[in-house]
């Protein structure tokens, strides 16, 4: 008896498993396959970070507004964008172009226009800033610019850049952020539900080594140098006296350029827009905690503030049902004949006290 | 001395001691000769660095360079100018130097200061220094750089610097048309050489807060410019030049950081100037790098030779003081059809160190502030070369230790043998106290000569009462301590145990003054180490005869005032030669009491160390040695009376 169960039961273990992956292979209908790489986001949020100052860190603070452009030109708005500046390379005394930031020596487009919106901006640039904003567990008072109001249907783009180490990356000139207290930060979005997807990018020297730690799910991660390498700078405007751009941005920004709002790009092109050719260090690609195939994957899933948008030709009947009172809502036993008085209680607890 | 009693290192049967006190004289050598050797292998490229520079900020040659020929046609026009000012007028060209400053735009002031020569008997010297100030466009005057050019009058014994100013001028009126300046830069003219800089730095730095009956009164300035983070001094001999001298040992050999003098090495190779520390005209850029270890070396002495004297090779060496990093560019002119770098390209390479000096943030504080270039791209840091002044030191406390050491048996044996004859609890100790009173006896012989000499009153009272000019009052002051040193022994009856407390003291203190010394200065401590450090390996009571008379007669050959006085010789037979016996004692005479009153000149104006260590420490540490040895002989002397009795 006992002997004829087990053998029933390893029968019935392959022959689910066979269904199971005949099922997978050929039934399943392909709207439904790519249904589950389609994404159900709702809204799109960018935190973007530069995380040095100093004026020959020039190329940082270029690196983070060139990425500010793509994404505002790509959709989000200024309200989603979480822009930290941890110095004004615009008014610095040393800086040629007053008032204006270049990531390019053809000086062609002024990355620092009228309508950059910083929200953090010089030593207000700190790892404590930057852990509470993405927890959302800002000081009271800290103004709506400044949080981070991400929902469980928000698609994250965390852009880092500045000098970092072997699990580190230095903020400012005084403090480091460690890829531990990253990856807390990012579990703790996680399970206050503040995103959907995450795709986390960072430009700094042994830039692989700050996503390593990750354990939470749906994110997607992209570093610009692996540990032990360093990340390089594109090219010196001997114009100002300072490196522009570094040349991961630089290419990643070449791509983005090329992207438009309503671009079928996915990220599996975008993960490969630095090859160790140009790029000299070799790029860093963490896709394990990402459940969908970066190829199927929109760029303006994270870079777009694009929301798929459903035409309706049919008229829709929109019914208005009559809205209840107060009372009627909250009072559940109407008393007959009797007016409903109301107590308010008082507001020191003074009878615990009598 | 809480180390040198501690039992567990003096007991009889401590290993390391007897090894020590068996060998004491051959690993004392040893460390001599080590210390020699290793200062050798510093000229082999394992033991010295190539050149880089760590300071991210200056990040050189990153900018274009935007000075064109209008301003080297400018610096010829101002040149030109220059010299018919310089012809038509007495002094500093006040008026025209303050006119072109004003035209180009800069906040110009006047600093005068004077002078109240301390051996004149009243007689006072004055001086103007022009600075003018541009003004940071977009940051408050909270940090500042300097550029200077000293005037020359053309009589001057110095090599003609005419083109100083000009260029000075010239890059000031392009500096002025730029926007992108952080610091203010102050373009400052000064006269008399190296006293209108000093005045102008105590000036700016304690202006109004100074005695003002000090010898140097420099008064205050009207307006200044923020902490001053560095500063260039260009000597230019001509608006053709043949190559660029970069001179960098500062007042009691400081040097500017590392990271300025590799600077200016990048930006002057990047304008195609030959240009280096002792740079000479068959000294070619990228050439001069050479493995071999006898050229390095000689470079490497030439170096610690114009370190170790502690006079300024140029007014960037007063800088050092303020901890203002410095250093002076020297134009040689170019003999004719010999050109090899243009004013313009002098101007851009002032123009490429200020745009990198420009993007500092803070001091320079990276890199090195001790080292030794061996060439103009490498150079030895302290933690390469400290270790030859660390085993010169090493003997001198090795020696005392094990003076100590075997003194403090003989104390135990003695007070044994005492105790066994007295009474319990009475224990007899030595008696320092004659040997701390020669101590303190020597220091205070020192002190005495440092202060009579620094007194203007004495050489007023020897110049009215004698006729007596100050040189020849400082060198008969000197020559009168020099005779009391010489009797000192004789004041003194020492028995054996304080004749080695005294030779501890002795010891330890000449062993602590070569450390500081060579801490602070490398050089100076170095060349003294190496005539000092015989003496701490010979100084013992009681050895063979022959050592005695060698020691005697190294005792006498290094006393302070000879070796002053064979540099003399050295100086006179070089500058005069077929002179007569006669003439030339008294040149030598001349030459000696000149270095001294020029030590005690510098002491006094400048804070020159040089006089003070002579004074305070080499002459008592002299009198200390040449007593220990006097008595030592009459100590032999007197035991062998015994033996024979």
């Amino acid at each position: 008896m006992e002997f004829s169960c087990k053998f029933l039961a390893i029968f019935l273990a392959i022959t689910i498993l066979t269904v199971t992956r005949t099922l997978g292979n050929s039934n399943v209908p392909q709207k439904f396959v790519d249904r589950i790489q389609k994404s159900n986001h709702t809204n799109n949020w960018a935190v973007l970070v530069d995380a040095s100052r100093f004026w020959f860190n020039y190329r940082h603070v270029a690196n983070v507004l060139s990425i500010y452009r793509s994404v505002k030109r790509l959709g989000i708005p200024d309200s989603q964008i979480i822009l930290m500046l941890a110095d004004d390379m615009a008014c610095n005394p040393r800086n040629s172009r007053p008032a204006q930031v270049f990531n390019n020596a053809n000086q062609h487009l002024n990355v620092y226009g009228d309508d950059v919106e910083v929200d953090y901006r010089g030593y207000d640039v700190t790892v404590e800033n930057f852990v509470r904003l993405l927890t959302g567990r800002t000081v009271n008072g800290t103004a709506r610019s400044k949080k981070l109001l991400t929902d469980a249907g928000s698609n994250v783009l965390i852009y880092l850049t500045g000098h970092g180490g072997d699990g580190f990356l230095k903020f400012q000139d005084s403090e480091e952020i460690t890829s531990q207290e990253l990856a807390d930060a990012i579990e703790q979005m996680w399970e206050k539900k503040r995103y959907n997807e995450l795709f986390f990018m960072v430009d700094t020297c042994q830039a692989a080594s700050l996503y390593e730690k990750f354990t939470s799910p749906n994110i997607l991660a992209v570093a610009s140098s692996l540990v032990g390498e360093d990340s390089l700078s594109h090219h010196v405007d001997p114009s100002i006296g300072v490196y522009m751009i570094d040349r991961y941005t630089y290419y990643a920004l070449e791509f983005l350029e090329k992207v438009q709002v309503n671009s079928q790009k996915t990220m599996g092109e975008f993960l490969k827009v630095c090859p160790k050719r140009v790029c000299i260090s070799t790029v860093g690609v963490r896709k394990d905690l990402f459940n969908r195939d970066p190829d199927k994957v929109l760029i303006t899933d994270f870079f777009g503030g694009v929301r798929p948008t459903k035409i309706l030709s049919d008229p829709i009947d929109i019914e208005f049902t009559p809205e209840k009172t107060f009372e009627e809502v909250n009072i559940n036993i109407p008393l007959e004949g009797a007016k409903p008085s109301y107590n308010f209680p008082s507001q020191f607890a003074s009878e615990l006290f009598d | 001395m809480g180390i040198l009693t501690d039992p567990s290192l003096s007991s009889n049967d401590g290993g390391i001691v007897k090894v020590l006190a068996q060998h004491k004289k051959k690993i004392c050598f040893l460390l001599y000769i080590a210390s020699l050797g290793w200062f050798c292998c510093l000229g082999m490229s394992d033991f010295n660095h190539s050149a880089y520079l760590s300071e991210n900020a200056l990040s050189p040659g990153l900018v274009y360079t935007e000075i064109t020929r209008d301003s080297e046609k400018l610096a010829q026009q101002y040149h030109t100018e220059f010299l018919h000012e310089r012809e038509n007028h007495k002094g500093t060209p006040i008026p025209w130097i303050l006119a072109k400053m004003k035209q180009i735009g800069l906040e110009t002031h006047t600093h005068n200061y004077t002078l109240n020569y301390p051996f004149g008997g009243g007689k006072v010297f004055t001086g103007t220094n022009i600075y003018g100030i541009l003004r940071a466009p977009r940051i408050g005057s909270t940090e500042g750089i300097v550029y200077s050019a000293p005037f020359r009058p053309k009589d001057s014994l110095e090599a003609d610097i005419s083109a100083s100013i000009p260029i000075l001028l010239a890059f000031a009126e392009s500096a002025r048309r730029k926007n992108y300046w952080a610091k203010d830069f102050i373009f400052l003219v000064t006269d008399n050489e190296q006293l209108g800089i000093q005045a102008w730095l105590e000036a700016y730095h304690l202006g109004g807060l100074q005695n003002d009956q000090g010898i140097l009164n420099s008064g205050s300035l009207p307006a200044r410019a923020g902490a001053l983070q560095a500063a260039l001094n260009l000597e230019i001999q001509g608006m053709e030049l043949d190559y660029i001298n970069v001179k960098v040992e500062g007042l009691n050999g400081g040097l500017p950081n590392l990271d300025y003098f590799n600077l200016v090495q990048r930006i002057t190779a990047k304008e195609r100037i030959s240009a280096g520390y002792k740079q000479t005209a068959g000294k070619m850029k990228y050439t001069t790098h050479s493995t071999k270890i006898e050229d390095n070396l000689k470079h490497i002495l030439s170096m610690i030779l114009t370190q170790a004297n502690c006079v300024p090779t140029g007014n960037h060496g007063l800088f050092h003081q303020y901890r203002i990093e410095a250093l002076t560019l020297q134009g040689i002119k170019a003999k004719s059809s010999h050109q090899r770098a243009g004013v313009l390209s002098v101007l851009k390479s002032i123009e490429g160190i200020s745009r990198s000096l420009n993007n500092l943030l803070e001091k320079f504080h990276q890199s090195f502030f001790f080292y030794i270039l061996v060439h103009n791209d490498r150079f030895i840091s302290i933690g390469d070369y400290m270790p030859c002044a660390i085993l010169f030191v090493a003997v001198f406390f090795i020696k005392s230790f094990l003076m100590w050491h075997d003194l403090n048996k003989k104390v135990d044996k003695w007070n044994d043998d005492i105790y066994d004859k007295k009474c319990e609890g009475e224990v007899l100790e030595i008696h320092y106290m004659q040997s701390i009173v020669a101590f303190a006896c020597a220091i205070g012989l020192g002190l005495s000569l440092n202060f009579v000499c620094k007194n203007g009153a004495v050489s007023e009272f020897f110049a009215v009462k004698f006729g007596f000019t100050t040189e020849n009052t400082v060198a008969i002051v000197i020559l009168c301590f020099v005779l009391v040193g010489l009797i000192f022994p004789f004041l003194f009856k020492f028995d054996e145990l304080e004749l080695k407390v005294l030779q501890i003291g002795s010891q330890i203190f000449v062993g602590c003054v070569l450390l500081t010394v060579s801490l602070l200065n490398f050089s100076l401590g170095f060349l003294l180490g190496i005539f000092l450090t015989p003496l701490g390996i010979f100084n013992e009571v009681g050895q063979n005869k022959v050592m005695k008379y060698l020691n005697s007669l190294y005792i006498i050959l290094c006393h302070p005032v000879l070796v002053i006085y064979y540099f003399a010789v050295a100086i006179t037979e070089q500058n005069f030669d077929n002179l007569a016996f006669k003439d030339f004692i008294e040149k030598v005479f001349m030459a000696f009491s000149n270095i001294a009153t020029y030590g005690v000149v510098d002491n006094l104006i400048y804070g020159n160390w040089m006089f003070s260590i002579t004074t305070l420490a080499l002459f008592p540490a002299w009198i200390l040695y040449f007593s220990a040895n006097l008595r030592d002989w009459a100590l032999s002397g007197s035991s062998r009376k015994v033996k024979v009795e």
